[in-house]
């Protein structure tokens, strides 16, 4: 009896489980064939380009929330969530703690708006995601740039697409006073 | 998780600040609750006296390298918790905390016990209070779940009266939507599940959502065990100190950038 009881709650929890598993896979290829497109598009060209020279413009004036990239090997991820519009996105920047005996690698969410054509990078106040090496690679060497796109990917998929579109309010629901305000503060701080 | 981040970090001398350890739910049979928020006096003490927090305090403590430490209990009932009424009256309280926590310095800090020895066995590490001025040295508050309206409360009050609170961690904040890091504080950090994760990796104690203002939000890693009471249980919130030194959401020792 009390193993009946058992399999019949454990169905729904199963087809549920496989149910979100499938949805996943669907959103993540539906992403792929998307990125696809857009690569050779002006809006991806000119935001990846304004996130890379930014990055390094901040480096170079010595702001001091981004120094911790001359610690870490970094890369912004191929990957752009636009908005159905293409002017507000999400961007990912990968970063891979150069020290051996680190325990965590990390992906920053960046945020881009265009305004009057020029694409503005927003560095901070987007969640920062945490990878752990024990768990994901061997030997708890540094977690591959690859799987931290991959893994960072599968974050912000939970909520880009809804009813099989891009979901535009998750997009633009980003772009706030505070992110704006935060970032200019984050422009007058020197190291 | 290892903690050899934590541990590699060279610990200097304490410096004369306090962390404040806020406490959320605790469970309770449903007349013990009742009775227990009959009882409430909040206020606060200088040791974990509901042995709530396991190490996390330790961690805290040692890594911000704040000497002195009290306790609030922002412990609450069930029914005040995703409701802006709740949290508006958690809050009121967090405030009377912030007048026991004002009145307990200063206790500490006019007592005519001069000998060190003695202080110490009545106060612990806070009877070394009485060596500085109390509106002088920052305050930092370590808050969990319902602590968190509580641990808001507690900080207007030290404000107003002059103190100086000046970070504040959440972890896995209750209804963090409905408040907001204070203007005055200079370092917060919120660490939960994230609000996008599917049902059965969501905190369903405490839904996650960015508190408005806050520095920075980190969240639980994928090694990390996450689930409907796992991504809530404090315990499992040691993973913070494995955060490098300049990364977001890195807990920053006093007197280290």
């Amino acid at each position: 009896m009390n193993k009946n009881i058992i399999v019949y709650l454990l169905i729904p929890f199963l087809v549920s489980l496989a149910g979100c598993l499938n949805g996943q896979s669907k959103t993540k290829k539906m992403f792929e064939e998307q990125l696809n497109e857009i690569k050779g598009t002006k809006p991806y060209q000119d935001v990846q380009k304004s996130a890379n020279d930014s990055l390094k413009q901040w480096l170079a004036a010595g702001l001091e929330e981004v120094q911790v990239l001359n610690d870490c090997n970094w890369k912004v991820d191929d990957a752009v969530f636009f908005n159905t519009k293409k002017d507000r996105a999400y961007l990912l920047l990968l970063l891979q703690d150069k020290d051996k005996e680190a325990e965590l690698d990390y992906v920053y969410v960046m945020y881009g708006a265009l305004a009057h054509e020029k694409w503005n990078i927003y560095f901070l106040s987007l969640p920062n995601l945490v990878f752990p090496r024990e768990r994901l690679s061997e030997d708890k060497k540094p977690v591959p740039l690859e799987e931290l796109s991959r893994l960072a990917r599968q974050e912000i998929l939970k909520g880009y697409y809804k009813g099989g579109v891009i979901n535009d309010e998750y997009v633009e629901k980003a772009y706030t006073e505070e992110l704006r305000n935060r970032h200019a503060k984050f422009l007058n701080q020197k190291n | 998780m290892r903690t050899s981040v934590l541990n590699s970090i060279p610990v200097k001398p304490k410096v004369p600040a306090i962390v404040i350890f806020v406490n959320g739910f605790r469970l309770a049979f449903p007349v013990e609750n009742v009775i227990r928020e009959i009882r409430r006096d909040d206020q606060v003490v200088s040791y974990d006296v509901n042995d709530y927090w396991g190490d996390i305090d330790d961690k805290f403590q040692t890594r911000l390298g704040d000497q002195f430490s009290f306790y609030a209990d922002g412990d609450a009932p069930a029914i005040t918790a995703k409701n802006a009424l709740g949290f508006e009256a958690r809050k009121q309280h967090g405030r009377k905390a912030g007048f026991s926590l004002i009145s307990q310095i200063n206790q500490i800090n006019r007592s005519p016990i001069k000998d060190r020895a003695g202080r110490k066995m009545i106060w612990g590490e806070n009877g070394d209070l009485d060596l500085y001025d109390p509106k002088t040295i920052p305050i930092d508050i370590v808050c969990h779940s319902m602590g968190f309206a509580y641990a808001l409360g507690m900080a207007e009050i030290l404000q107003e009266s002059g103190y100086n609170p000046e970070r504040i961690y959440a972890l896995a904040p209750e209804n963090p939507g409905a408040g907001a890091i204070p203007g005055f504080i200079s370092e917060s950090a919120q660490y939960g599940s994230g609000p996008d994760d599917p049902w059965y990796q969501q905190d369903w104690i405490a839904p996650q959502e960015r508190i408005p203002g806050v520095d920075a939000t980190i969240y639980i890693p994928p090694s990390v065990p996450k689930g409907p009471y796992a991504s809530h249980s404090v315990a499992n919130y040691g993973w913070i100190f494995n955060i490098r030194r300049g990364i977001q959401g890195y807990v920053k020792p006093r007197g280290v950038n």
